[in-house]
């Protein structure tokens, strides 16, 4: 049965898995770099262990066999009975692939192909060692929640079955024990960590009821138990507390020596027999202190009435060792999108104010002005704070795309690592979700194409594994993401020859290096001889930047031949607020964004020169870019003659084409709020977006390349040369 | 008389409040629970029945989970809870080893 509550539990869960795979991957990446040590085993040990409970709380079965059975070779390998392989290493990383796919199949309620799990399955039986057996693991966890043989009879007397095994001369742990509701809504059972507990040491398990309240008064999401657990042995505290890592963040831990509670039982506190529970399986264990028995049900003789709580020896007390929860809460996402939303309205409205107050021409200083410039920068902040909320690393994106990494690399047959640089870097949720798929073409790209084969790279003196980084910085209030290889770089001779084959460009083009790399954009172009199957060099790099574009992105290519290739894409850090300068236009209002715009002209101080029936050009610094006007561009007006009333803002687009917009006066250079006019209205050449200005009215954002697509060329002196059938609606890109 | 209740055969942590539910409902009347068919029981799920089990007792109505599966039992064991706790009978276990 699904309700809301259930919804939530599981988006809970599948939220903490992300998180849980995001470590298990980052463990296995450094063991695969060599970097690992026994603790990285323990942190993939328990991300998998993790994933198992709560799959097994949300019956989530075909989870919870695959995790335990990698578990199981897991646990062989953290306690030394195997070696940590390459093989195995490799092994492990397609697990975690294949885990990572189960979770995303049980996240949508889909089915998965049962192949792999039997393969994987397989290897995995193989690479436990001759002792050891995972397949024995998925029969253990599909028993794990099979009924248990109870041994009644000797549990009737607790002193009698611990006749063997005197408290006091135990030595071990007490464990106090107190669940969250997160942990619940997370996926985790207490029980699975108590099992964890009993495979450190004889454990006893007991629980305290006593806030429990009737049904009436109680809410079941939340929960009233707390346990008492005694581990005996000698195993270390921090092995201990290991089992609880993973819950550190929604439950209470505290664990002290036994001897503390070594004491037997006081048998006059012992109520009679009848009022007793014989313990099923674990010994009686005290309530916490400071719980007072629940007189109520005493009064009526009830059976919930426990053990006394057991007196403290003379022994000092010594600390107790406290998991400290991280100062972290969870949110979910449409919230924060109501709230980013809800904060462009404000900073709306605070430009309405301050609009409205402008026209008071009320006097400098005076107290509304000021109190004014407050609200402006409180409102500034908040959409700061606001903004970073929805910032995520770009960590979490690196890598997924290490394992488009490992598949590209085995379908290729080829050696290569994935090197992540700067992956704390945080870029806009929106930004993040919308460069999987250019990002995953470029990688495969790199893999397929950029890299040589092991031979090739040996021949050249090269590791035969390949490398392909990927590197994310923020630049001037940018991101740049770099996706490098050490491969063979663009065999720019190969390029051209192919360009010309195909008719995109002229035998007798004259291009730069970079105007040839900028040719692997083109729509159709492929250097591969065969497209293979995995990628084809060209075919969707001109998809890739098209999407990179949509992004308000640029992208630029480096190459060095025989040294490798690193593709660049810039992208804003965030698609919901932008810096543009506000301008008028025959009497309307329009955005032009404020990274396009490279300065503002007075026309009068310029040079403008007529060629032909209205055509206009500028003469800046020994080059002439198109003049258009912004107005007649959207169909506002007839192109003025005169332009000494007017303004130049001269623009460069992210295809490095360059012209002057004439726009009739500069309003204000301000941070905009974007309104998607796709979603509100339809998509218009020109125009990327809508802003609600300070007195209600809507301007539109303009979109650089599409206006400059109009009327400035493509750049550099090679795009005469290039084909005009061929790249009709394009351009070229240079690095 | 008393009102029948079979259990679901999955208690995780979202069943719970679904049990609650269902269980308010039945206040008033004495209830026999049946957990024969139960494959899963977690901590909230349980919580649930020592709940119910303990606002029966003020009610001064009968609350017993008569049969239960070995997996409720188990379940119980794992968390260090009787099954008393949640309103059924030991012997009950007993009987089902002796006749299994």
């Amino acid at each position: 049965m699904t309700t809301g509550g259930s919804d939530d539990f599981r988006a809970s869960f599948f939220e903490e898995c992300d998180e849980l795979l995001e470590a298990m991957h980052d463990g296995l990446g450094l063991m695969q770099d060599g970097a690992g040590d026994t603790e990285t085993v323990h942190v993939i040990f328990r991300a998998v262990h993790s994933i198992k409970g709560g799959a097994g709380a949300f019956g989530l079965d075909a989870l919870v066999s695959f995790a335990h059975q990698l578990e199981t070779v897991l646990e062989r390998l953290r306690s030394g009975r195997i070696e940590a392989t390459p093989d195995l290493l490799t092994l492990f990383q397609q697990c975690g692939d294949y885990l990572s796919d189960l979770v995303t199949a049980a996240r949508a309620d889909a089915a998965v192909d049962p192949g792999p799990a039997e393969a994987l399955g397989s290897r995995l039986n193989a690479a436990s060692g001759p002792d050891g057996d995972a397949s024995e693991a998925v029969s253990q966890a599909a028993d794990d929640f099979v009924p248990l043989a109870l041994d009644l009879d000797a549990l009737e007397d607790p002193q009698e079955s611990d006749a063997d095994d005197p408290l006091s001369s135990r030595i071990g742990h007490h464990i106090t024990f107190t669940a969250e509701p997160e942990l619940f809504s997370s996926g985790n059972e207490p029980a699975l960590l108590f099992r964890a507990l009993a495979t450190l040491g004889p454990t006893r398990v007991g629980a305290d009821i006593s806030d429990v309240p009737p049904l009436s008064l109680l809410d079941p999401t939340m929960s009233h138990l707390s346990w008492e657990i005694e581990l005996d042995g000698d195993c270390p505290a921090d092995i201990v507390l290991d089992v609880f890592d993973f819950v550190s963040d929604c439950a209470s831990v505290e664990i002290g020596p036994l001897e503390h509670f070594a004491a037997p039982p006081d048998p006059s506190t012992v109520p009679a027999s009848d009022d007793i529970d014989p313990a099923i399986g674990t010994d009686v264990v005290a309530p916490a202190e400071g719980r007072p028995p629940n007189s109520e049900t005493e009064g009526r003789g009830d059976d919930l009435a426990r053990v006394a709580p057991p007196k403290p020896t003379a022994a000092p007390p010594q600390p107790t060792t406290r998991i400290a929860a991280p100062q972290t809460i969870r949110v979910d996402f449409e919230r924060v999108d109501k709230l980013i939303n809800l904060v462009g309205e404000l900073v709306i409205k605070e430009a309405m104010l301050s609009q409205a107050v402008g026209m008071l021409t009320l006097n400098t200083g005076n107290e509304v002005l000021q109190e004014l410039d407050g609200l402006k920068q409180l409102a500034g902040e908040i959409q700061e704070g606001v903004m970073a909320i929805r910032a995520q690393p770009i960590k979490p994106l690196f890598q997924r795309m290490g394992r488009t990494i490992r598949e590209a690399a085995a379908m290729t047959n080829k050696r290569v690592r994935l090197v992540m640089k700067g992956e704390a870097a945080e870029v806009d949720k929106t930004v993040l979700e919308r460069l999987v798929d250019p990002l995953t073409h470029m990688v495969r790209n790199a893999v397929d194409h950029g890299l040589e084969d092991k031979e090739a790279r040996v021949a050249a003196g090269k590791p035969a594994e390949g490398s392909v980084t990927l590197s994310a910085a923020h630049r001037s209030g940018r991101v740049v993401i770099e996706i490098s290889d050490d491969g063979g770089g663009i065999n720019r001779d190969k390029v051209r020859r192919l360009a010309e084959e195909k008719g995109l460009i002229p035998p007798d083009a004259s291009l730069s290096p970079s105007d040839i790399d900028a040719l692997l954009f083109m729509p159709g172009f492929s250097s591969k001889d065969e497209v293979s199957e995995l990628s084809g060099r060209g075919v969707g790099l001109d998809v890739v930047r098209s999407e990179i574009t949509a992004l308000g992105g640029r992208m630029s290519i480096q190459s060095e031949l025989g040294v490798g290739t690193v593709f660049s894409i810039s992208l804003p850090l965030t698609l919901a607020v932008l810096e543009g300068m506000v301008v008028n236009v025959a009497g309307q209002t329009m955005v032009v964004p404020i990274t396009a715009i490279q300065e503002t002209l007075q026309p009068a101080s310029v040079r403008i020169h007529t060629i032909g029936p209205g055509t206009k050009v500028l003469s800046i610094r020994d080059t002439l870019m198109p003049v258009a006007d912004l107005g007649a561009h959207f169909g506002f007006r007839e192109p003025p003659e005169e332009l000494d009333d007017h303004v130049l803002l001269v623009i460069e687009t992210d295809t490095d084409r360059r012209c002057a917009l004439i726009v009739d006066a500069l309003q204000d250079q301000r941070q905009v709020v974007i309104k998607s006019l796709e979603t509100n209205y339809s998509q218009i050449d020109g125009i990327s977006a809508a802003t609600i200005l300070g007195d209600g009215r809507i301007a539109l954002i303009v979109d650089p390349e599409g206006v400059a697509g109009g009327v400035a060329p493509v750049p550099a002196t090679p795009a005469a040369s290039v084909n005009p059938d061929v790249v009709e609606g394009d351009s070229l890109v240079t690095a | 008389m008393s009102e029948g209740y079979n259990l679901e055969a999955h208690l995780d942590s979202a069943a719970a409040p679904v049990l609650a539910a269902d269980l308010k409902a039945l206040r008033g009347k004495s209830v026999r629970v049946d957990g024969g068919a139960v494959r899963f029981a977690g901590t909230l799920s349980l919580q649930v029945l020592i709940a119910a089990r303990r606002q029966w007792l003020e009610d001064g109505q009968d609350f017993t989970v008569h049969p239960f599966s070995g997996a409720l039992g188990a379940a119980c064991c794992d968390l260090g809870l009787s099954l008393t706790d949640i309103g059924a009978s030991p012997d009950d276990q007993n009987d089902m080893e002796r006749t299994a």
